[in-house]
C-alpha cells in the first residue's frame, strides 16, 4: 500500500511537471517586450514562493523543537527532522531563484546582478540557511540542534524582508506580480494559467522532496540512536 | 530581444539543481538501507 502510494505520488508529480513545462513553453503566449526570456518567470517565481514556504516550515519546526526539547524528546526529534528538511529543500529552491534571476537579468537589464534590496536580501537569506546547513554538518555535541534551531528562527526573519523589499524600497527587481497594488497581477488568462499550473507542479514536486528528506533524516536519527544504544550496551 | 538561449539555460540549470539534489538524497537513502540491513 505504501509503495503504491509513493509510486502514485511520483507519477502524478511527473505528469504535473510535464504539463507545467508545456504550459510555460508552448501554451503561454510570448511576452511582447521581452520575448521568450520572460518564460523564465514560470520557474523563477514558483521556486521563490516555495523557498519561502520551506523556510517557514523550518521556522515553525524549529520553534516546536525549542519548545519541546526538554519535555518531549520524540516530538523534538521529529520537529528537528522537519526543520532540517525545510531548510535544506528551501536552499535548493532558493539556489534556483538566485541562478534563474541573473539568467533573466542579463538579456533584459544588460547585467547579471545588481545590489538592489530584493536581490541582496535574497542572497542574505540563502547565505543564512547555507550557514545553518554547515552548522548542522560540522558542529558536534548536544547543543548543535539547539543552536541550529535558533539560527533557523533568526534566518526566517529575513523572509518577510525579502518579500517586502520591492514594496518598501525602489529596486531594479520588477514590481510585485501579486499584491503590489491596483496595477499588479497577470492580465493575460493564458499566462495566468501557465503560472498557476507551474506553482501547483513545483509545490507538489517540492513537498514530495520535503517528505523524502524528512524520511531520510528520521532513518538517520534511528541509525544514530541504535549506534548510541549499542555503544552503551558494550560498556 | 528574444533570449531563447537564456531561457534554455535557465531550464537546464533548474533541473540540474533539483535532480542533482534528489540524486544525492537517493544515494544517502541507499547507504542507509545498507546500514539498516534492508
Amino acid at each position: 500500500m505504501k509503495k503504491l502510494l509513493v509510486s502514485l505520488s511520483v507519477l502524478v508529480t511527473i505528469a504535473l511537471m510535464i504539463w507545467g513545462y508545456y504550459q510555460a513553453m508552448y501554451a503561454a503566449p510570448m511576452e511582447a517586450t521581452m520575448g521568450d526570456v520572460q518564460r523564465i518567470f514560470y520557474y523563477h517565481v514558483p521556486n521563490a514562493m516555495l523557498a519561502f514556504l520551506f523556510f517557514a516550515i523550518s521556522f515553525l519546526a524549529s520553534l516546536v523543537y525549542l519548545a519541546t526539547r526538554r519535555s518531549n524528546a520524540p516530538v523534538a526529534q521529529a520537529a528537528d527532522a522537519w526543520a532540517l528538511a525545510g531548510a535544506e529543500v528551501g536552499v535548493i529552491f532558493c539556489t534556483v531563484v538566485l541562478t534563474t534571476g541573473p539568467l533573466w537579468g542579463r538579456p533584459v537589464w544588460g547585467i547579471w546582478w545588481t545590489w538592489d534590496a530584493r536581490l541582496t536580501t535574497t542572497l542574505v537569506l540563502w547565505l543564512i540557511y547555507v550557514s545553518y546547513l554547515l552548522l548542522r554538518k560540522f558542529a558536534a555535541g548536544p547543543q548543535m540542534q539547539t543552536l541550529a534551531a535558533v539560527l533557523a528562527v533568526f534566518g526566517a526573519l529575513d523572509v518577510p524582508i525579502v518579500y517586502m523589499a520591492n514594496r518598501w524600497w525602489r529596486t531594479q527587481h520588477p514590481a510585485p506580480v501579486f499584491g503590489g497594488g491596483d496595477d499588479s497581477g497577470i492580465k493575460d488568462p493564458h499566462m495566468l494559467a501557465a503560472f498557476g499550473w507551474n506553482v501547483l507542479a513545483w509545490a507538489v514536486w517540492g513537498l514530495l522532496i520535503l517528505v523524502f528528506r524528512v524520511y531520510v533524516e528520521r532513518r538517520q536519527q534511528k541509525i544514530e540512536n541504535d549506534r548510541a544504544a549499542a555503544a552503551l550496551a558494550a560498556e | 530581444m528574444n533570449g531563447q538561449k537564456f531561457m534554455v539555460a535557465a531550464f537546464i540549470v533548474t533541473w540540474v539543481i533539483h535532480l542533482g539534489y534528489v540524486a544525492l538524497l537517493t544515494a544517502k537513502w541507499g547507504s542507509q538501507r545498507r546500514k539498516l540491513g534492508q
